[in-house]
């Protein structure tokens, strides 16, 4: 562990030299253990019509964080699976009935999309605020305060607005969603904040504009002299059938494309929003590296290809183990976050039923 | 007495210290390095689920918490306290259970998409009342509207085809549009609706050919093909959606690749029932099979021809969300297995096999 000072650490004007440790989160997981964990989940799950998937998604969850070390102690995931169970029903219901009312009629499909956008910021709140007060660090909770209300600008409006304004209010929507989101995050009673700035989600945007533009000119040359090659080959008398050339070159080569561009849009992301977290004067410092980043997700894109999916244990926890590895704490003090007084609350919302997961994926 | 080593976290402040739990007969405690000294309840004692290479939470009732990595104490605790593992733990202790786990994830994955899922759909397919059909049939239609141009076949022409048509088999509504880019083709949207494009009625030299056609999607609308399809592709998107919620993204690859092929592979399947159907008809009808042969070469001649017009113009693939594209010579040919259709060929062979059987 590495004792540094920071000079003009603008956060706590204390008399007090301000000590700053650097704590480096770690990644315990295996690949092999997570294996057997997945691959067990999977079998339940299948077997029990999908009911256990609730309980699957905790070992899941368990598994992350329980191997996830931050000054010498694990993150733990407390979450109970009946309250998961709960929410998955609501969610297969509420898909069932969109599925089959774009068959009713366009109408009845029109409104049914409608009702779901309305209804995305409530299950945003309610899911972050059950992620959160199930997760943990040296026995207190995390916790969320975002109300309903509050999520509607960031989830509905300002996305809205990025797309009325053909992407150009793009970056201006990520970064109310990014305020929204660590504005109201809290570890015990000390809420977090976020500094990033709208001009460096613009960076991202733009950035990732011209990523996007480079890697297809690489995939347009690479398709175009693949194309030259099949028109000597085809001249010289043998035939490649079209569907061949789609599997071999087309689908991988625009797997290869979305891959790259999603990679390099997720280290600017996590850099800037992690960066820029503080709680409590303690602040989230990381050094992912692009390159690297970008050859790891591209290796366990196609290792798992490959494997027909069954790499994907061993490429999450490679995955978790490089992003972790690269987060740092500048820690003023990690002894006196004090537990929060909602604590209790948000354990009795979930007796109610008012703290379900919705499971999904946003 | 025994004891497990681990940290004490109080839970009013992010501080844990080492400590102890012991038990014995007599009873439970923990003991800080602080040199707290606490007893604890036997009763109220929850200790979290056995996962490999997780630490183990205890708790004891309230927000106080003991967390240890030492596996042979907990499982000397889980003893006393007769705490029995689950049937997953149990699985993933032992590595040929997993290995059995793993292939038997294969063999139900592939049994579902194979013969679950359809077995599933085919059943609830026929429930679908046909008023219900009807209401799908006419919202496809008014979907595919957008992209289709009224017909400009001659109304007395039109009457005269359904009539006909009719005169052989009942249906409720028979349909003539201009396809477009779409070009020859005949859809079934559900047990009550077919419709023609102009571009395949033009495409026919005879009205027998035309009804070689009629009685293959006639086939697909009474073998409730169409809702099949929405009770398959409905049954995936669930199971995926409980599956991947919890293997993740990429997981999706491993049972979405059953989706593909069990749904490319089932509408060959379709196909061929339908094929099947119309011969039968047309013996039915006293004429000869070879009319479904003859339209069904001159759709592939003619899409062979589209194609190669469409290669040197650029121009685009099309996706029409019926169930009946008959664009298996613009789909990957190679990849036969994956198209909707089964090659033209093997649609022949099995009418003239049927020929030679009643000859």
């Amino acid at each position: 562990m590495i004792d540094s000072e920071k000079p003009g650490s603008s956060e706590v004007e204390s008399s007090e030299k301000q000590q700053l440790a650097t704590e480096q989160f770690q990644f315990h997981g295996k690949g092999s253990d997570y294996f057997r964990i997945w691959i067990v989940n999977l079998l339940l799950t299948i077997l029990t019509l999908g009911i256990y998937s609730a309980w699957a998604k905790v070992r899941t969850k368990r598994y992350f964080y329980g191997n996830t070390e931050l000054a010498g102690d694990r993150f733990e995931y407390l979450a109970s699976p009946i309250a998961i169970l709960k929410g998955r029903l609501i969610a297969v219901a509420a898909l069932l009935a969109y599925s089959f009312a774009g068959l009713i009629s366009v109408t009845v499909g029109w409104i049914a999309f409608a009702l779901v956008l309305a209804l995305i910021p409530l299950a945003v709140v309610q899911s972050r605020r059950f992620n959160s007060s199930n997760s943990a660090w040296r026995g207190v909770r995390f916790g969320f305060d975002g109300g309903h209300k509050e999520a509607y600008p960031p989830h509905l409006f300002w996305p809205a607005f990025g797309f009325a304004t053909l992407g150009l209010g793009l970056p201006y929507a990520w970064h109310k969603s990014n305020q929204f989101q660590y504005n109201y995050y809290r570890f015990g009673a000390t809420r977090s904040n976020s500094t990033a700035t709208v001009q460096g989600f613009y960076v991202i945007g733009i950035s990732v504009v011209i990523a996007a533009c480079l890697v297809f000119a690489l995939f347009l040359l690479f398709l175009f002299s693949t194309a030259m090659l099949t028109a000597m080959i085809e001249a010289g008398g043998s035939q490649i059938p079209a569907g061949l050339e789609y599997a071999l070159v087309i689908f991988p080569s625009v797997l290869f494309v979305y891959a790259s561009v999603a990679a390099i849009y997720q280290v600017m992301f996590y850099k800037l929003v992690f960066n820029n977290i503080e709680i409590g004067g303690n602040r989230l410092r990381n050094s992912i590296f692009s390159i690297n980043y970008v050859l790891l997700i591209l290796s366990n894109t196609f290792l798992i290809l490959a494997t027909f999916g069954f790499f994907y244990p061993w490429a999450a926890v490679r995955r978790a183990r490089y992003l972790l590895s690269n987060i740092r704490l500048e820690a003023r003090d990690l002894d006196k976050f004090a537990a929060g007084e909602f604590d209790h609350a948000s354990a009795r919302g979930e007796e109610f039923g008012e703290a379900f997961d919705l499971g999904l994926g946003f | 007495m025994n004891e497990v080593r681990g940290t004490w976290f109080g839970g009013g402040h992010s501080r844990g210290s080492p400590a102890r739990l012991r038990w014995s007969a007599a009873g439970m405690a923990v003991i800080t390095e602080d040199g707290l000294q606490l007893s604890v309840d036997r009763e109220k004692i929850q200790v979290s689920s056995p996962l490999p290479g997780t630490p183990t939470r205890i708790a004891f009732g309230g927000k106080e918490s003991f967390v240890t990595e030492d596996e042979y104490g907990v499982e000397r605790l889980r003893e006393s306290l007769a705490l029995t593992a689950g049937v997953a733990n149990r699985i993933e202790r032992h590595m040929p259970a997993v290995i059995a786990a793993a292939a038997l994830v294969i063999a139900l994955l592939a049994g579902l998409a194979f013969w679950g899922v359809p077995a599933l759909a085919a059943r609830l397919a026929l429930t679908v009342p046909e008023e219900v059909s009807a209401q799908v049939s006419a919202a496809l239609m008014s979907q595919l509207d957008f992209f289709l141009e009224p017909s400009r076949i001659a109304p007395d022409r039109q009457r005269e085809l359904e009539d006909y048509f009719r005169s052989h088999g009942e249906i409720a509504t028979i349909e003539f549009r201009e396809a477009g880019r779409f070009g020859a083709n005949a859809v079934a949207l559900g047990v009550t609706m077919v419709a023609f494009s102009d571009e395949l009625v033009n495409l026919a030299e005879s009205d027998e050919e035309l009804l070689a056609v009629y009685f293959h999607e006639l086939g697909h609308a009474r073998l409730r093909h169409v809702e099949q399809n929405v009770f398959r592709s409905s049954a995936w998107l669930v199971m995926i959606t409980v599956l991947t919620g919890d293997i993740g993204a990429v997981g999706e690859l491993l049972v979405g690749l059953p989706l593909s092929v069990g749904l490319s592979a089932n509408s060959r399947e379709f196909e061929r029932e339908a094929d099947a159907y119309a011969v039968d008809r047309l013996i039915e009808a006293g004429l000869s099979p070879i009319h479904l042969a003859t339209i069904l070469r001159k759709l592939e001649a003619y899409h062979l021809g589209r194609r190669d017009a469409e290669n040197a113009t650029g121009g685009g693939n099309d996706h029409s969300p019926d169930a009946d594209r008959d664009d298996s010579a613009t789909s990957p040919s190679a990849l036969d297995y994956l198209s909707t259709h089964p090659p033209t060929e093997e649609r022949v062979a099995y009418v003239r096999s049927r020929m030679a059987e009643i000859e």
